[in-house]
């Protein structure tokens, strides 16, 4: 299987001499096409770091990532831009819809920023898949937070990227929901062959994971 | 609590504590600029007033009888009686010999006090101003010899008499002035043992200036009414009284005009600014709803609320209208005479400039109360909104339509459409804020729709009615001594003979000469117009005129055809109607005087105008050219010129002109510099107050950017994430700036054009300034949009630059 995602002795240090901190230190990762991958430490042991510069929202302190076989090191920001609309889907912990949007228009959001013709059969069937078929004319704050989440799913799905990164996607929701929105997330990635890497401290998430990556303190310990 | 907690939020919303002080600053200082102006402005005209002459008034055409009367008058407090005794005749110069005593002193000049020497005592001494004598072509030194062709009383034969100078008064310094010579007049003082000597006691004519008592106890009104009885006491007629009104009115009244005026421009930057200082709270109040929901979660009450939001501001207006006093107190203070000393250099007022005073306490507490006045009432509004907002509502609450829940939307959506639904999300705040800067430019256009129209060359092409050039006949119409002075006889040998026009015609770049036609007529119609034999002048006009006519009618109509059937005639001194005894279709048979020949004409008097011709009647060209004149009657031509020829025109114009003494030349240049000055004076300053006005406005949009920007931190760097780069996100911002500025410009070119044109319509009316034609303000038009689109752009990258200096991880964060 091909690598999609590779970092190279990736750092990130805030403050300097004593107050220096090391958020994430020298970390060598590689994830595979295809592969459903969890990231999981405590608050503050620097998954969420790590996933920023994965998702190029964050310029290492030294060290690479690669991303399809590119290095971004010294991309512009307006062609990170470009990768972050065409090669990911980031879902967040709070569900970041645009408010005067509707369901549909949130989900093809991406897909007009780049440019590109929304292929309208493809979002019909990822919002069935979501349980969200019936609500694309819905205003994100008639939604419940389940129902939102899986918006921001299906918006993160639409643009057809290769990697789909989620930072605590149901840290907001109650764990019935959440572990329907992780099922459908897991099972929406599968259908559309794409590599899903969660932040997570949900023990059960992991549970779901082809394989998990430990983080303490900034390192790699598993 | 509050107040701490008022103190707080003050440091915590920055960018809208700086925004509400600067509106209030500014609109402290415009202000407080606006009354220190007119409190300065009133002072210097009390100044220049009393500068000018303190007399209240004079009598003319007065009797030695009269004069007696008068210096017995209980109610004169100073007395002068002058006398024009002689004209003097020497070239083109406007000269006059003048007799002058002073019988009760306490009337004062700005010019003509002696400067060196003595009045004249002796039969053959004259004392004047140094330019009347090197105008005859004598040194100015007491002491020199002057000899002077002179005229008793401007009639009588030209008597010829050497002088010695024995004073000299100060004058007017001219010498910036582009004025020609005949222009400007002369005079200077005899003594009176040469007016006994020449003028029968019988004959003479005099002039008293006087001062009546109570000067300080009377309003305008009193005084003009004491001066007018006095008059009636000794029977001198009204219409030989004439009042110093300008000098009267700034000693005996306060200035109502320029304080109505002033509170008419105060109430509307009040209204204005409070306007945008509501729009800022209230967009304030939106963004505030959580944590005002949150505060009356932790139990505060509708008054805590109330209170909060109220000292919030007043804080602000506590730490801004001093400084917006000072600033508005030293702006003035610094400019105003810059600009007072230019218009005295121009204007023909000769005074050392002293600065007028300018502080008055009144005036700055007065700004100090209405600013407070208009910062409360734009907080009532905001206050009762806020004191509402419910617990529960206010922390659920987002900034979206509350009740839509479904939007149709598009299958697709590009960055138009994100802008497009934010706007429309937000549609109170967008309707606001486009109001209030709608209402600035609208403004702004009004107001530079009449300023615009404000131009000399306006009073000047009227002058000169349209022409570059106009050459005027010097003429008499009742000369018994010379009668080859009188227009009837010229007209045998008229000066603007076939040659000179050919003459003229053949300059370089003469493209058009038009001849106005006038021929004397005297009536016996019972009108003080005709009286003692008096002649007066008729003209001609044409159907193009007539239509102009009908525009300014004050009485009566203008049927052209019908005038030309009936011997119509349109009488051009509507304010002289009464006085001259006009009555509206009455016959009034004139004599006209072609050459010897008198030719019997009949007309009617049809209609009234004001300032329109060259003579006090006018007749349609079919009856003028029905007297059949077998003498040219030219009496003035119109010369067009190619502009870029002008100036080597004008020099050779003069010169031809230098050899024939009966002409006089009026220039285009010349008509433009006499109006400039008074009309730059007002229309600069004004400019000055849009400036700011407009300034304000802006504060308005840019504390709705930064809050729809601020507001949205979250949302926005979640787009950023979800691949919206930075250029798109300045597009996207710029896009949403732009729908502002295209609003308010919409509204500017709509309605502020059309407020323009009606308020020129009623400077028009109200004659101001000499408003007569409108000119579409196109510079200013520009400048605006320029201003408002680059102003938006600039304010678009500078919040953008300083959003994006906060990383995109914090901003996405902000709200987790």
């Amino acid at each position: 299987m091909d690598i999609i995602l590779e970092t190279k002795d990736l750092c990130k240090y805030y403050g300097e001499g004593e107050n220096l901190v090391k958020a994430v230190d020298k970390v060598n990762i590689q994830i595979q096409q295809g592969e459903f991958v969890t990231i999981v430490g405590k608050s503050g042991s620097g998954k969420s770091t790590l996933l920023h510069m994965l998702g190029a929202l964050d310029r290492p302190t030294s060290g690479q990532v690669w991303l399809a076989g590119k290095n971004i090191e010294g991309f512009s920001e307006d062609a990170l831009a470009k990768i972050r609309r065409r090669k990911i889907g980031f879902i967040f912990q709070a569900f970041n819809l645009v408010p005067s949007l509707n369901v549909w228009e949130n989900v093809v959001l991406p897909i007009g920023l780049d440019g590109r013709a929304v292929d309208v059969d493809f979002v019909k069937d990822i919002l069935k898949t979501l349980g969200l078929d019936g609500k694309a004319r819905n205003l994100p704050n008639t939604l419940s937070g389940g129902q939102q989440q899986r918006t921001a799913i299906a918006r993160a799905i639409a643009a057809k990227p290769s990697i789909i990164l989620a930072d605590e996607p149901t840290g907001n929701l109650d764990s019935k929901t959440g572990d329907e929105v992780m099922a459908l997330l897991k099972f929406s990635a599968k259908k559309y062959g794409q590599t899903l890497v969660v932040i997570t401290h949900d023990e059960d998430i992991a549970q779901m994971a082809d394989r998990t990556i430990i983080i303490e303190d900034g390192k790699v310990v598993k | 609590m509050m107040t701490s907690l008022a103190k707080s939020r003050i440091r915590y919303n920055k960018s809208r504590t700086v925004l509400t002080a600067i509106a209030i600053i500014l609109t402290t200082t415009l202000l407080m600029a606006l009354g220190t102006s007119a409190i300065g402005l009133l002072n210097f005209n009390k100044m220049q007033a009393a500068e000018t002459s303190n007399l209240h008034g004079s009598f003319g055409q007065l009797t030695e009888d009269q004069v007696n009367k008068l210096k017995n008058h209980a109610d004169i407090e100073s007395l002068e009686i002058n006398e024009i005794f002689a004209t003097v005749e020497h070239g083109k110069m406007n000269g006059f010999l003048t007799y002058k005593e002073n019988v009760k002193e306490g009337i004062t000049y700005g010019v003509g006090e002696i400067t060196e020497g003595s009045y004249p005592k002796k039969i053959n001494e004259i004392c004047g101003p140094a330019s009347f004598f090197r105008q005859l072509g004598a040194k100015a030194d007491i002491g020199s010899k002057v000899k002077i062709d002179f005229r008793v009383q401007g009639e009588g034969v030209i008597q010829t008499r050497e002088f010695t100078i024995s004073g000299l008064v100060s004058e007017r310094d001219i010498s910036k002035l582009n004025i020609s010579e005949t222009r400007l007049s002369y005079g200077a003082n005899i003594s009176e043992e040469l007016v006994n000597e020449l003028l029968p006691k019988g004959d003479r004519v005099y002039n008293a200036s006087v001062r009546v008592f109570g000067e300080h106890d009377l309003n305008y009104d009193e005084i003009c009414q004491k001066i007018n009885d006095v008059a009636a006491d000794i029977g001198c007629k009204e219409i030989n009284v004439s009042l110093n009104k300008e000098y009267l009115s700034t000693v005996t009244d306060p200035g109502m005009e320029t304080i109505k005026i002033v509170s008419a421009i105060a109430f509307v930057i009040a209204v204005f600014s409070g306007m945008v200082i509501y729009s800022i709270y209230y967009v304030g109040i939106i963004t505030d709803v959580q944590e005002i929901g949150k505060l009356k979660a932790l139990g505060a009450s509708k008054k805590h609320i109330k209170r909060l939001l109220f000292r919030e501001g007043m804080f602000v207006s506590v730490l801004s209208v001093p400084i917006g006093l000072i600033l508005g107190y030293l702006i003035p203070y610094f400019i105003m005479p810059v600009v007072l000393k230019k218009g005295l250099e121009t204007s023909l007022i000769n005074m050392d400039f002293k600065r007028p005073d300018m502080f008055s306490l009144p005036v700055l507490l007065a700004v100090a109360a209405v600013v407070l006045l208009t910062v409360y009432i734009s907080l009532l509004k905001p206050m009762r909104m806020a004191a509402k907002i419910s617990p529960i509502e206010a922390m659920r609450y987002q900034e979206s339509s509350k009740e839509k829940k479904l939007r149709t939307g598009n299958i697709s959506i590009s960055l138009f459409r994100l802008s497009k639904a934010n706007l429309t999300r937000n549609k109170k705040r967008t309707i606001v804020t486009m109001v209030t800067m709608a209402l600035s430019c609208v403004l702004f256009m009004s107001v530079a729709g009449l300023l615009n129209s404000m131009r000399t060359e306006d009073i000047a092409d009227r002058n000169m009615e349209g022409s570059d050039f106009r050459i005027s006949l010097d003429y008499a119409l009742d000369d018994e001594q010379y009668p080859e002075n009188n227009l009837e006889n010229i007209n045998k040998n008229n000066p603007f003979s076939h040659q000179f026009l050919e003459q003229i015609k053949n300059i370089d770049g003469v493209e058009n000469i038009r001849k106005v036609h006038q021929v004397p007529a005297s009536s016996d119609y019972p009108s003080e117009m005709f009286a003692e034999g008096r002649k007066i002048t008729i003209s001609e006009f044409t159907r193009e005129k007539a239509d102009e006519y009908r525009k300014d009618m004050e009485k009566g109509e203008i049927k052209y055809d019908e005038m030309v059937s009936q011997n119509g005639a349109v009488f051009t001194s509507d304010v002289f109607w009464d006085d001259y005894n006009i009555k509206l279709n009455e016959d009034m048979n004139l004599t006209v005087y072609d050459g010897d020949r008198k030719i019997p004409l009949t007309v009617k008097v049809q209609a009234s105008v004001n300032d329109g011709g060259a003579s006090i009647l006018m007749v349609p060209e079919g009856v003028y050219d029905s007297l059949e004149l077998r003498n040219d009657s030219t009496t003035d031509i119109f010369i067009d010129v190619d502009k870029d020829k002008y100036d080597d025109i004008k020099s050779q114009i003069q010169e031809m002109i230098d050899s024939q003494d009966k002409f006089e030349l009026y220039s285009r240049d010349e008509e433009i510099s006499i109006g400039d000055m008074s009309v730059s004076m007002i229309k600069y300053p004004m400019y000055v107050i849009l400036l700011m006005i407009a300034v304000i406005g802006f504060m308005n949009l840019i504390n709705t950017m930064i809050t729809s920007i601020i507001t949205r931190k979250q949302e926005l760097g979640m787009l950023q994430a979800i691949g919206l780069s930075d250029r798109q996100l300045t597009r996207m911002l710029a896009g949403e700036g732009m729908v502002f500025t295209a609003g308010t410009l919409l509204a500017s070119m709509t309605l502020g054009n059309i407020f323009g044109y009606l308020i020129f319509l009623w400077g028009k009316n109200s004659h101001f300034m000499s408003v007569t034609e409108y000119h579409y303000p196109v510079w200013e038009t520009v400048a605006l949009a320029v201003l408002l689109i680059v102003g938006q752009m600039a304010i678009t990258f500078f919040i953008g630059r300083r959003m994006r200096k906060e990383s995109l991880i914090d901003r996405i964060r902000n709200g987790e």
